[in-house]
This record gives C-alpha cells, structure tokens and sequence, in this order.
C-alpha cells in the first residue's frame, strides 16, 4: 500500500512532537537499519513515521570487536556495536539520500564534548534533517553514558546545541537506560531547561550476559546495552515518572516494543510517539505497519478519535507511592 | 550440560560454544575446521554462513563448506587478525557459532537430465564444494569450474575429485596448474564445449563474479552469486551490510541472490569498510579480501 493511503487508513494515529508533526506514532530507533540510506528508506516505506539515523560524531569509529549483539530469551538482545560510523563527512551522502526522498529523517549526533556535539548538529541541520537527538547515553561507549546520567553536562550539551542550530531545529535528547527514575527526571528537566523539546526515554540498559562454557562475557565490548521486551517494564516507568513530574515537553517512549499493545502501554504512561529498534528484528522491517494496523483496531474498538488523547491517561489511582 | 530446547534462544542469535572437533591443513593459506553443533548441521543449506567467535579475538563470517549429521565445517584463509587468530586454534579450543544465517542458493526444481554450472574462486570455494555435494544428491549433472592463485593455493582439488562430478576444470592464475587465467576462464572453457546449462552458481572475488556475469550473459543460464560484504550483526538489524535502495542486507536477503536483482545496487560497485565508510570496489580485483 502507499504511503499516502496508509496515512489515510491510519487517520486516527497523527502525532505531534513538540512542533514535529507525524502521520503515526512509530519512528525507526538509532543503531537500527540506518548505515545505509536504503535501510532508513526501507523503515519508512515499511510503515515508519520518521527515522532515527545511526549515531555519527565527527571522527569515523569502528566500533567494538564481535560479538556485537546476542540474543536472549523471550526476544530480548543485548548489543555492543561501540557506535561504529564513518563521521558525519562521510555519512551525509546517507542522509541527503533519504531527506530526498521527503523522509523525515532526525540525525542522531555524538560528541566528546558540548562544541562537538554542536558541530555535529549543525551539519545534520544543514543537510535538512527534521530535528537532532542527542545521543548521551549509550552504555557501551563509558564517557557517553555518564554524560546522559549528569543534569548538568547533558544541559551544556543541549545548550550549545541548541545554541549553534539558532533555535531553528527540534533537539531531542535521548535520556540513559537506568532505573535511578529521579535521576532520570532531574537530567530531563535539565535538558528541558536548557532549549530541549522533546526527551526519549530510553537508551538500552547497562547489562552483562555471560557464556559458561568459556567463561567468557558473550559480546566482545564484555558490557552491553539490553534491549527488548525485558526492559519495557522499565522503560514505561521512567515515562510515567517524567510524565508526572511536571516536565512539560513531550516523552517519546522507547524499549521492548513488539505490538500495537505495547504503544498504547507507553501512551497511556505519558509517551507523545515512540521509537522502535530491537522489534524489527522479531517482526521484520515491516513491524510499523502492522503495529500501525494493530493501533487502528484499538482505537476503533474504544471509540478513540486521536491516539494523542491517550497519553498519560492512566488511572494512576491505584499507585501507592 | 543439559539445556531446555524450549528456554534457549534461536541459534541465529546466541552462540554455541563448542570444541573444534578437527583442524585440517587444506592449503597454506586455508584450514579447514569442524566443529559439532547439531542445531545448525541439520538445517544448513549451501550458500548460508555462521557468525563465528573466536573468544577474546573477535566474532566473524564463515561460509558452510558442509554440513552433514551433527557436524558443521567451514574454511577459512589466513587474511587478517581474527583469521589468524583462528589459525592458531587447536581441536579442543572453544569457538562460538550463531546460525545458520542468511539465504543460500536456490536449486531450481526438477533435478533429473539437468546440469549446473559452479563457479569458484579461490577463498569463495568453500560454499561450492558444499553446493556440488548437495546438488549431486538431488540428482543434477554438476560441472565445476575451480580457480586460485596458483597450484598450492587450489582449494578442495582432492574432494572434487573424490565427488562424482561431471566436469571439473582448473585455473590458476600463474598457470602453474590447469588452464592459466582465473575460475571465469575455467567456465568459458566449460560453456565452449556444452552451455545447457540449468543455472549457475559461484562464489569468490566481486572482481570475479563481475566477470562470470558478463561471460554469462551471451547465454541463457541464471546465474546466482555470494557476496561478501563487513557484517556487524549477521540477522539483518544494523544494516551495515545494505547494498540498495530498497534496503536489502547481505547477511539476510543475501548473501546469495540472483544476479539480475542486483543490477541497481552496490554490486561491483560499493563496499563499505567496519565504519560504514563506502569505498569503490575494484573491479579488476580478482583476489580475496582481507
């Protein structure tokens, strides 16, 4: 089916993050299909409302030794790719391939410092990408990780990003995989503070998973990020938390996203859209569409004319805190 | 250790870690190792690869060079850091496996009074000599045409001839052995004397199967040829091994696919290195990658 009708059959599913307006929730996660622009154009011609690129910095990175991912029980990976990419220079051709093609693209930018970051943002604005996320959290890469867990470096980041791009493009800054949810809401608010307009929440967890025979960690990095259905649970959370901290600008939710179900879940604790990754894996590229289908059917069931009605409308009474 | 089947996750995904039952010198340059794991040798087909680990070096792919009961082989030259490291594993060391990935070679149907042509290239021998025994089983005539460097450097030579071929004709590329000049020329050789052929199937150098597709498309055969491209993943999640618009993935469409959808892609053109950095392939580069 065309884009186009599918936007028409899915009518119930429009979003808005902040000023960026999307015809259904779902949107590529980084790390996920996007080395290549006919990965990223695939996403969106398979149902994704944007994309999300890989994580690029100015200098090329090889990334971790293999294994770079393992798969755990019940659809669950962890993953040590090291944030491989070949530096924005070399990665633009990438993105201006498939902002050619009228894909929301959002460029995903790393830096070892908030004037790296900024330079890198600059660059993604000008090839034409529809907003930035900063990627401060990756649990492979150390330096990155505690970045994203201190409120005051990730708001030096945003500033100066924002800063650099003239207040012209969305910055969206995508928060640490980490249950410490005060802490997550204390960096969210500080993102916020400093020119934000959106958080994802969240990266992949810090985790270790150990094969026994060799004795050996089972990714060549040893550590990993955990994705998948295990970490949803977690996930949810930190949106409910943010959400009901009185951060004012949108929550996009991420982690462990298989159905239709799982998208509801996240609106319903407070998510504005949601990233997928680990779920192309399980379902196939073609995973938006059919969670787009799945949404339409919930909505038509409960008489829901717009999906933005449900964000954060769980009946949190039940709550004991 | 006894595992509950139900409970573990798929073997694309997570490694068996298993003792290499067997190292064979094959050439000086490639050694040949078996390992068992039975969840991968029973459902193997030609063409499909493992992720191999090899623990505290780095994790790689490796085409099947055969699959049969439990067992599972495949053959590696010495080119870079982890094959090397590999090298130097003995039966007893551990390695890790994660397969079988990828989509193999497609027989066509209907084997009985039909005959393939296989191609194979120095270090891309290993998936043919897997295809020929499968296809000789099925019942295809099965001619091979087999190239390498030089004499020493002909992979599979002795179970080739062991196999009951139809055909198979030699190249080297100094002469030392057979006709001198590469696998290609050994099909030209093959197509001047007989070119019914139901398909064909090869894999080596990209440099190489440029070449064959060219020398193919004076006939009517199908051709069907492997890739190589840097893979991170191996099931198709990160993308690094895209080679079109459309987003097909080496490691998963791939690598084998049919030449004629490969006509806007990356094919003899591009390649990219472990940042995603694309390079030109080099067309008149008919030797292996390292």
């Amino acid at each position: 089916m065309a884009v186009k009708d599918r936007e028409k059959k899915n009518s119930r599913l429009k979003v808005k993050i902040g000023s960026v307006k999307l015809p259904n929730p779902t949107i590529l996660a980084s790390g996920v299909l996007g080395v290549a622009a006919g990965g990223l154009i695939r996403a969106w011609k398979d149902g994704a409302a944007a994309v999300v690129t890989k994580t690029v910095g100015l200098q090329p990175r090889s990334g971790h030794p293999g294994p770079r991912i393992v798969g755990l029980y019940g659809n669950s990976l962890m993953n040590a790719m090291g944030i491989p990419n070949p530096g924005i220079e070399d990665y633009l051709p990438e993105i201006n391939a498939a902002v050619n093609q009228s894909i929301p693209v959002i460029g995903s930018a790393l830096g070892s410092s908030p004037e790296e970051f900024a330079k890198v943002a600059v660059a993604l604005r000008k090839a034409g990408v529809t907003a930035i996320e900063l990627n401060v959290s990756c649990p492979h890469v150390g330096s990155l990780y505690l970045l994203g867990m201190d409120p005051q470096s990730t708001s030096a980041v945003v500033s100066q990003v924002v800063k650099q791009t003239e207040k012209e493009i969305p910055v969206w800054v995508k928060l640490p995989g980490s249950t410490d949810y005060p802490r997550l809401v204390q960096v969210a608010k500080a993102a916020e503070k400093a020119g934000a307009s959106a958080v994802v929440a969240l990266n992949t967890l810090p985790a270790l998973a150990l094969d026994v025979e060799s004795r050996r960690p089972l990714l060549g990095a040893g550590i990993g990020g955990l994705s998948g259905p295990a970490i949803k649970p977690i996930a949810i959370r930190a949106v409910w938390e943010l959400y009901q901290s009185g951060l004012t600008i949108p929550i996009i939710g991420v982690g462990g996203i298989l159905t239709g179900q799982d998208v509801i879940e996240y609106f319903l604790a407070g998510a504005s859209a949601v990233e997928i990754g680990t779920g192309v894996l399980t379902r196939g590229s073609t995973i938006f569409t059919q969670i787009c289908d799945e949404l339409t059917e919930y909505m038509k069931r409960h008489r829901i004319k717009r999906i933005t009605q449900l964000t954060g409308r769980m009946k949190s009474q039940d709550v004991k805190t | 250790m006894t595992t509950n089947k139900k409970l573990t996750p798929s073997t694309a995904l997570h490694p068996i870690v298993t003792p290499i039952l067997n190292v064979k010198t094959e050439t000086p340059r490639n050694k040949r190792f078996t390992l068992s794991a039975a969840p991968i040798a029973r459902i193997a087909t030609p063409g499909q690869f493992m992720m191999v680990w090899i623990p505290g070096t780095d994790e790689i792919p490796m085409s099947i060079s055969n699959a049969s009961g439990d067992q599972v082989e495949f053959t590696v030259a010495r080119v870079g850091d982890a094959t090397t490291a590999l090298h130097k594993l003995k039966p007893g060391d551990l390695l890790g496996v994660r397969g079988p990935l990828g989509e193999g070679f497609v027989f066509p149907k209907k084997p009985k009074g039909k005959a393939l042509l296989l191609v194979a290239g120095g270090c891309g021998t290993p998936p043919i000599l897997f295809a020929a025994t499968t296809a000789l089983e099925t019942g295809f005539a099965v001619d091979v045409a087999l190239g390498a460097t030089t004499s020493e450097e002909l992979l599979f030579q002795q179970p080739f001839k062991e196999l009951k071929l139809r055909n198979l004709v030699v190249a080297t590329d100094d002469g030392s052995e057979g006709i001198q000049g590469t696998s290609v020329d050994a099909a030209a050789f093959l197509l001047e004397a007989n070119s019914e052929y139901a398909a064909s199937l090869a894999c080596g150098p990209e440099g190489m199967l440029v070449n064959l597709n060219l020398l193919l498309q004076k006939f009517p055969i199908p051709l069907q040829v492997s890739l190589e491209r840097y893979m991170k993943c191996g099931v198709g999640l990160c993308g690094h091994c895209i080679i079109d618009s459309k987003g097909r993935r080496v490691c998963h469409e791939g690598p084998v696919f049919d030449v004629k959808t490969l006509k806007n892609s990356d094919f003899g053109r591009w390649t990219r290195d472990s940042t995603g950095k694309r390079h030109p392939v080099n067309p008149t580069d008919t030797t292996c990658p390292s």
